[in-house]
């Protein structure tokens, strides 16, 4: 089980592929370490997302083109980096975003990068071998490795708004970043 | 909005995706040794590195898997004899590929390996896997046997496998 739990941490930290990781961050960018039960909210939904087609494509209960899926999770970052952009630009001040309609754009999006996850996750299963141990010790991995990221974002957020008193343009500054990172992924 | 999420997804629909199926660089293999010594080895490696090494070692254009026959399977064959071997006694016992295929998703080239004559289950044996470590430094190539994960690099090639 440790074993399969290491790949899951090292496949979203892994520097060659941080697709992953910029969605996470792209989601937390709107908020606070204050508001944690929201994060904690979005990350169960990515979270339910991401297992449910994580698991059934493992089981070969679905299949998506491996090129459609590599396609789609860019898009999935872009989109929520765009609407980063929309809220931090609606209003003249930083407010956390209110509403639920997020929670279910976060677990759509879950449920590309769960295929994602299945595509090494199914390369490295062996005919006839038991899917359960693989599957639970790489989520739970693919858990930890964000459970980190998300507190590492929130906790630099929280230095940066009580040092820079600039909330929004921070969060204006890391969103570009993501954008040009993600572009920069795909077209060099 | 919509003007601007629209000239996104037309950008990028003309974005090259393969710039990363996979994010780590491994291979898994997984290895069965009877009593009598028999050797059962099945490796699954990802197929567009296996792929782009075999390119730029033996120029091969295009690299075709689909059989044993053919020129790609033979010559990751011969890579295979420097790369992925047994030695026992201070002798490098070579591995055969008796079938090739694929993973369904294809993403993966699946070896299906023996060697010609049972190892010796009196003597020691080594087991070195250093499989695309020429083509990537991060490269890890994860072989399990017996219930035991052995993770081998270009730092750590060779494991000692325990022979019942």
């Amino acid at each position: 089980m440790g074993h399969y739990i290491q790949l899951g941490i090292e496949h979203i930290l892994d520097p060659d592929g941080l697709d992953h990781l910029y969605f996470i961050v792209s989601f937390c960018l709107l908020y606070t370490i204050l508001d944690l039960r929201k994060i904690a909210a979005l990350v169960t939904a990515f979270t339910v997302g991401h297992t449910i087609t994580l698991a059934l494509a493992a089981l070969d209960k679905i299949y998506v083109n491996p090129d459609l899926i590599e396609w789609l999770i860019p898009i999935t970052i872009l989109i929520s980096c765009l609407l980063n952009y929309w809220a931090l630009l609606k209003e003249n001040e930083y407010r956390t975003p209110k509403g639920y309609l997020i929670y279910f754009v976060i677990l759509f999006f879950g449920l590309i990068h769960g295929l994602g996850f299945s595509n090494f996750l199914s390369a490295m299963l062996f005919e006839g071998e038991s899917i359960v141990t693989p599957l639970l010790g790489f989520n739970i991995g693919i858990e930890a490795a964000q459970l980190i990221i998300v507190l590492m974002v929130l906790l630099f957020l929280s230095l940066s708004d009580r040092l820079l008193k600039w909330k929004k343009g921070v969060r204006l500054l890391l969103n570009t970043v993501v954008t040009l990172m993600v572009l920069q992924m795909v077209f060099a | 909005m919509r003007l601007i999420l629209f000239a996104f997804v037309f950008i990028f629909s003309a974005a090259d995706t393969s710039y990363k199926m996979h994010p780590l660089k491994m291979s898994f293999s997984k290895l069965v040794i009877n009593s009598e010594g028999v050797v059962d080895l099945q490796a699954r490696i990802f197929l567009d590195d296996i792929t782009a090494q075999m390119q730029v070692l033996y120029d091969l254009q295009p690299v075709d898997f689909s059989n044993i026959e053919s020129n790609s399977t033979k010559a990751l064959q011969q890579y295979l004899t420097s790369h992925y071997y047994f030695e026992q006694a201070s002798k490098k016992i070579e591995l055969r590929i008796d079938t090739v295929s694929f993973s369904r998703n294809r993403l993966a080239l699946v070896l299906q390996m023996s060697t010609d004559a049972p190892l010796d289950a009196t003597k020691e044996v080594f087991l070195t896997n250093t499989l695309l470590c020429d083509a990537s430094e991060k490269q890890k190539n994860d072989i399990l046997h017996i219930d035991k994960h052995h993770l081998l690099s270009m730092d750590n090639p060779r494991v000692k496998i325990e022979l019942n």
